[in-house]
């Protein structure tokens, strides 16, 4: 256990010091900013949207703000991480790592584990300055964000693990991305019915799912604890086949 | 058919489908298919424009992970030593990735709002629109050393070529808007679903501005390819 907290802990000091060289992380700490800004919008397009077509947004305000500010960081920082194991390994990075003496996993546990951080931290970031929600909701969107922050890496692990290179994985990406933005979202229209539920099995329905219910109330911890432990699960079985399917 | 310009075109085809492009695209369009099912048909015309726009967006990251790709896989040094010129190498890729577009958008389009589609501005605007990413996808790339390092200023990038949603839309209407190239492409898909009437001189502007845009990105495009690609290469 020592040991593997100093491999990390090497892994994190030397990501420190390219901070400076690189801008990723000015970058990733700007993506909030950047879907929380589309959202400034919301209450004029609604008002627009109201007088031009006669249509009501108000209901879909929680789906319209989980698509950006739960759904958003994760897919945006999820791409991230799997083109960052992507372009290691085709700069052998990877490679260069088995020689040494850290286990195999640990590499893609440390970005994993980061990555959750980042997105976590991103989603809460993305709420508050989104000036969407109240307190109470963005105090309840704590968990959630943690959930969110969880399935940055299934899906970064699974844009990884099915793309061979860079390019494929631009593919992948593609469609993911869109899956994630659209699939998620057919349970809100259908919220009376059970079937809902089966949507379950799609990770990113239990952060947004927990969240329509802080916002909007009604059944919240349920889907919180559902959602911490299924795509707790899914990261675990995802870090071993990423790990192997990398090599 | 002969010669370098329809060599270079096969060759991006067969790349497209080796790197799933294809796979990918046919699973985009099943999902828009269904997606737009659940859109209420009054608001099925005021949404396409928008849907379009943020559909072909995705062209950008399809390019710049072209470049990055074969810059990583050295195979566009081997080109350069060919009777290949730049703009034959720039035409093709355009070229393809183009009509990869317009394929998907037509599908779209009359699975889910069926023919009644105003066919030239769609097409135009579908065309200058794909090809405005495209050029910002390969001019950004070469800037970068990596595409994990390209992925987030790309989407500054993004947020500036969607600009113009805000004053199209009715939000925020102001002149500054018409400045960014895509705020024509825009208006033509707007009046591919009948959203807009474009008088005489809106058409020229439409389709003439982001032309003009393209003409030059073009030009830029050479210069950066030919400064962060091809001599880089000696920096090795």
């Amino acid at each position: 256990m020592g040991t593997a907290t100093g491999f990390i802990a090497t892994f994190g000091r030397n990501d420190l010091r390219t901070v400076r060289r690189d801008s990723m992380l000015v970058t990733v700490m700007l993506g909030p900013f950047l879907y929380a800004a589309a959202l400034w919008f919301l209450p004029s397009i609604t008002g627009h949207v109201a007088r031009e077509y006669a249509f009501d947004l108000v209901p879909y305000h929680s789906a319209i703000v989980s698509a950006f500010c739960v759904l958003g960081p994760p897919l945006l920082l999820g791409a991230v991480l799997a083109l960052q194991l992507l372009d290691e390994r085709d700069q052998n990075t990877l490679a260069a790592l088995r020689v040494t003496p850290v286990p195999p996993a640990t590499y893609t546990a440390y970005r994993a584990g980061s990555t959750i951080a980042l997105t976590t931290f991103s989603v809460l970031a993305s709420l508050a300055v989104s000036g969407q929600v109240d307190a109470w909701t963005l105090l309840l969107s704590g968990p959630i964000a943690l959930t969110a922050g969880l399935l940055a890496p299934v899906l970064g692990f699974v844009m990884a693990s099915l793309g061979r290179n860079k390019i494929e994985g631009l593919a992948v990406m593609r469609v993911i991305g869109l899956a994630v933005f659209t699939v998620p979202m057919i349970p809100f229209f259908i919220l009376d019915s059970p079937w809902q539920l089966a949507f379950g099995v799609v990770p990113p329905y239990w952060p947004v799912r927990a969240f329509w219910s802080a916002f909007d109330g009604g059944t919240y911890w349920p889907y919180v604890a559902g959602g911490l432990l299924y795509n707790a699960a899914l990261v675990g079985v995802l870090l071993r086949v990423v790990t192997m399917r990398l090599r | 058919m002969s010669g370098v310009l329809p060599t270079a075109v096969r060759m991006d085809f067969r790349l497209q489908r080796r790197y799933g492009f294809w796979y990918a695209t046919a699973f985009v369009v099943l999902l828009w298919i269904g997606v737009l099912q659940l859109v209420p048909d009054p608001l099925l015309g005021p949404a396409m424009p928008y849907l379009l726009m943020a559909d072909l967006a995705f062209m950008m990251f399809f390019i710049a992970g072209a470049v990055f790709f074969e810059k990583g896989e050295r195979t566009v040094f081997a080109l350069v030593t060919t009777p290949l010129r730049f703009r034959h190498y720039l035409t093709a890729k355009l070229l393809t990735m183009s009509a990869l577009a317009l394929v998907t958008c037509v599908v779209v389009v009359l699975a889910d709002y069926g023919p009644g589609v105003a066919l030239f501005p769609f097409v135009a605007g579908v065309v200058l629109m794909t090809l405005l990413m495209l050029l910002a996808g390969f001019i950004t790339a070469p800037l970068f050393p990596s595409i994990s390092e390209w992925l987030l200023p790309s989407t500054l990038v993004l947020a500036l070529l969607n600009a113009p949603i805000v004053g199209y839309s009715g939000l925020y209407p102001h002149p500054a808007f018409s400045l960014v190239p895509t705020d024509g492409p825009l208006r033509l898909l707007g009046a591919a679903f009948h959203q807009v009437a474009l008088t005489g001189w809106q058409w020229t502007y439409a389709i003439g501005y982001p032309a003009l845009w393209i003409a030059g990105l073009c030009l830029l495009a050479k210069h950066v390819f030919h400064r962060h690609v091809v001599t880089s290469e000696g920096g090795r």
